[in-house]
C-alpha cells in the first residue's frame, strides 16, 4: 500500500479530481480484479484462456459495472458542477441586469444634466438680461404707474402715481430681492448640477431628484417669465428718447453754434467765435466740473467694475437723473463732485465695489474735434486750446495728430500745450 | 457445485462488506472471495456489483481506499474501514440482530394447538 492518489471517498470541494483521472482509476481497479481472479483460476489448474473467460462471467458486465461505479464516483463533482453552474448563471444574471440598469441609469442621468444645463443656460441668460433691465425698471415707479396684474405692482397703501418727481421708488427693494433671490437660485442649480455629476460616476442616481430639480428649473422659468413681463424694457426707451428731446434754453444756442461750425459757407471769423463760445459753454459744463447741474446737462457716469452702472442720462424738467437701480434721484443744483458722492453712497447698498465717476458730458463735442481740421489757423489754434482747457481726455487723439501734423507751428504748439495740461 | 447459492438480500452487502474488512484493509476482489468462503459460498456476491458499493460506501466514508501490491505481487486497491464505517457496522450488525431474531422468533412459533 504505498502509493496514494487523490481518489478518496471524502467529500474534498476543492480538490476534485477530474473524470480523466477518476476513469483511468476505476479502471485500473477494475482490471486488477480480473487479473487476480484469472492468475488464481490459473494457480488452480486452468488454461490462461479458460482462467480469463471464467474470471469475466464472474464479474458480470464490465461495461455496466463501469459505468455504475463512474457515477458513484463523479456524484460529488456533478452536484458541485451543478451548484456552480447554477450560482454562476444567476451571478451573470445579476450581472447583466445590474449593468443593463446602471447603462440605462447613466444615460437617463446624462439626459437630465444635458436638459438641465440647456435650462440653466437658458436661465443664465435670462436672467442677465433681467438683471441688466430690471436694474433701469427699478426707477420706474417713481414716474408711472406700474403695469396692472404685476406681482411687483406697490402695496395697496402707493397710490399708483404718488411717486412723481423725485420721490423714491416703491419697487426698488422686492425687485431687488427677486433679483438676488433669482440670482442665488441660479447658482444652487449649478451646484446641485455638478453634485448630480459627481454622483453619476459612483451612483445609481434616484429619478425623483431629477424630478425634483426639473420641477424646479420650471418653477424658476415661471417667475423669470413673471419677471419679464414686468421690465417693459421698450417702454423705458421711449422715455429715455422723450427726455433727450427735451430742449433746454442753453440747448438752442449750442445746436446753432454747432451748425455754424459745419456749415462750410460761415466765414472764418464766425467760425472762430463759435469755437470759442462752444469753449465757454463747455467748460462751464465740465466746469473743472463744480458748476451745479441744470435741467438739460448730460451726464456720464462710469465704473469699471460694474457695467450696468456706465451709463450716460439727462437731467429732466423736474432736476431728476434716471440712473439705473435707484430710478430718479433729484440732481438739479448739485455739483457733479456731490453728485458722485450721492449716487455712490445709495449704490453701494446694492452693489460690493462701486467706484463711481461722474462727469458732466459735452453736449456735441465731436463739433470741436472736428474744429481741428478747420481750414482757418485761427479756428485750429482757438480749438487746441479750449480743448486744452476742456481736459476732456477723448480729445487727446486729435490733439496729438495736430500737435504732430499741423502745418501752422502755432497750432502744433497750442496742441503740445493742450496734451501737456492733461497730464 | 451440490450447494444452492443465495443471492443477497437489499441492504445486506454493506454490511458484509463491512465485515469482510474489519480485520484489516482488503481489496475487492478478497473481499468477494471471503464472503463467498465465509458464507461456505452459499452467499455469492456478483463480483462485478460489489465496486459500485465499494465506492459509494468510500463516498460515505464508511471506507477508505489506496492502492497497494497484493501477495500475489499484483496492484490492487485496498480498502480499509474508517471510524464511521465501525460505527456504521455496529450499528447494521444490531439491526440485522434484531431482524433475523424476529425473523425466526416467527418462525419457531409453534401453531396453537399443535
Amino acid at each position: 500500500m504505498a502509493e496514494r492518489i487523490g481518489v478518496s471517498g471524502r467529500f474534498q470541494p476543492f480538490a476534485l479530481p477530474s473524470p480523466r483521472a477518476v476513469e483511468a482509476d476505476i479502471l485500473a481497479e477494475l482490471r486488477s480484479h480480473l487479473e487476480l481472479a484469472t492468475s488464481e483460476n490459473v494457480e488452480a489448474g486452468m488454461d490462461p484462456e479458460s482462467a480469463r473467460r471464467s474470471a469475466d462471467e464472474r464479474f458480470g458486465d464490465f461495461g455496466e459495472v463501469f459505468g455504475a461505479c463512474r457515477a458513484e464516483k463523479l456524484k460529488d463533482r456533478i452536484m458541485l458542477q451543478r451548484i456552480l453552474l447554477t450560482l454562476v448563471l444567476v451571478l451573470a444574471a445579476a450581472v447583466v441586469v445590474q449593468a443593463y440598469q446602471l447603462h440605462e441609469g447613466q444615460q437617463e442621468t446624462g439626459r437630465a444634466i444635458r436638459e438641465m444645463r440647456e435650462d440653466v443656460a437658458a436661465m443664465t441668460l435670462r436672467i442677465e438680461d433681467r438683471f441688466d433691465a430690471a436694474l433701469f425698471l427699478g426707477g420706474r415707479g417713481g414716474r408711472d404707474a406700474p403695469p396692472t396684474g404685476s406681482a411687483l405692482a406697490p402695496g395697496s397703501g402707493d397710490p399708483p402715481n404718488a411717486g412723481a418727481g423725485s420721490t423714491p421708488t416703491p419697487y426698488r427693494g422686492p425687485l431687488r430681492e427677486r433679483i438676488r433671490t433669482d440670482v442665488d437660485d441660479l447658482l444652487q442649480i449649478q451646484a446641485t448640477l455638478d453634485d448630480l455629476k459627481r454622483r453619476q460616476s459612483q451612483l445609481k442616481p434616484s429619478h425623483t431628484k431629477w424630478n425634483e430639480l426639473k420641477r424646479e428649473i420650471e418653477d424658476r422659468e415661471r417667475r423669470l417669465r413673471e419677471l419679464q413681463s414686468l421690465t417693459l424694457w421698450n417702454e423705458f426707451k421711449d422715455e429715455e428718447d422723450r427726455l433727450r428731446e427735451l430742449p433746454p434754453g442753453e440747448r438752442r444756442g449750442l445746436q446753432e453754434l454747432t451748425s455754424l461750425l459745419r456749415d462750410p459757407s460761415t466765414d472764418a471769423g464766425k467760425r472762430f467765435e463759435a469755437v470759442h463760445s462752444l469753449g465757454e459753454i463747455a467748460t462751464t459744463w465740465r466746469g473743472h466740473g463744480e458748476t451745479p447741474l441744470r435741467k438739460g446737462d448730460r451726464v456720464l457716469v462710469e465704473d469699471n467694475h460694474q457695467p450696468p452702472l456706465c451709463f450716460s442720462a439727462v437731467v429732466d424738467e423736474q432736476g431728476n437723473l434716471l440712473v439705473p437701480v435707484l430710478g430718479f434721484v433729484a440732481v438739479e443744483g448739485r455739483t457733479r463732485g456731490e453728485v458722485e458722492v450721492l449716487l455712490q453712497r445709495q449704490l453701494e447698498a446694492y452693489f460690493v465695489q462701486v467706484d463711481l465717476q461722474v462727469s458732466k458730458e459735452a453736449w456735441d463735442f465731436d463739433v470741436l474735434l472736428e474744429a481741428l481740421a478747420d481750414p482757418d489757423t485761427f479756428v485750429r489754434h482757438a480749438a487746441a486750446q479750449i480743448l486744452g482747457q476742456i481736459g476732456d481726455h477723448r480729445a487727446r487723439r486729435a490733439l496729438r495728430h495736430a500737435a504732430e501734423h499741423d502745418p501752422e507751428q502755432a497750432v502744433r504748439e497750442a496742441a503740445a500745450t493742450a496734451l501737456g495740461s492733461f497730464r | 457445485m451440490g450447494r444452492t447459492k443465495t443471492e443477497l438480500l437489499p441492504g445486506t452487502l454493506h454490511m458484509l462488506v463491512l465485515k469482510t474488512l474489519l480485520p484489516g484493509p482488503n481489496h475487492g476482489y478478497a473481499i468477494a472471495k471471503r464472503i463467498r468462503q465465509a458464507s461456505d459460498d452459499v452467499l455469492r456476491v456478483e463480483e462485478g456489483s460489489l465496486y459500485p458499493a465499494l465506492h459509494r460506501m468510500e463516498r460515505r466514508g464508511w471506507i477508505d481506499s489506496e492502492w497497494g501490491v497484493s501477495e500475489s505481487n499484483r496492484r490492487a486497491k485496498y480498502y480499509r474501514l474508517t471510524r464511521v464505517g465501525r460505527a456504521r457496522l455496529r450499528a447494521q450488525q444490531a439491526e440485522w440482530g434484531r431482524y433475523s431474531g424476529a425473523i425466526e422468533r416467527v418462525l419457531a412459533e409453534r401453531p396453537e394447538g399443535a
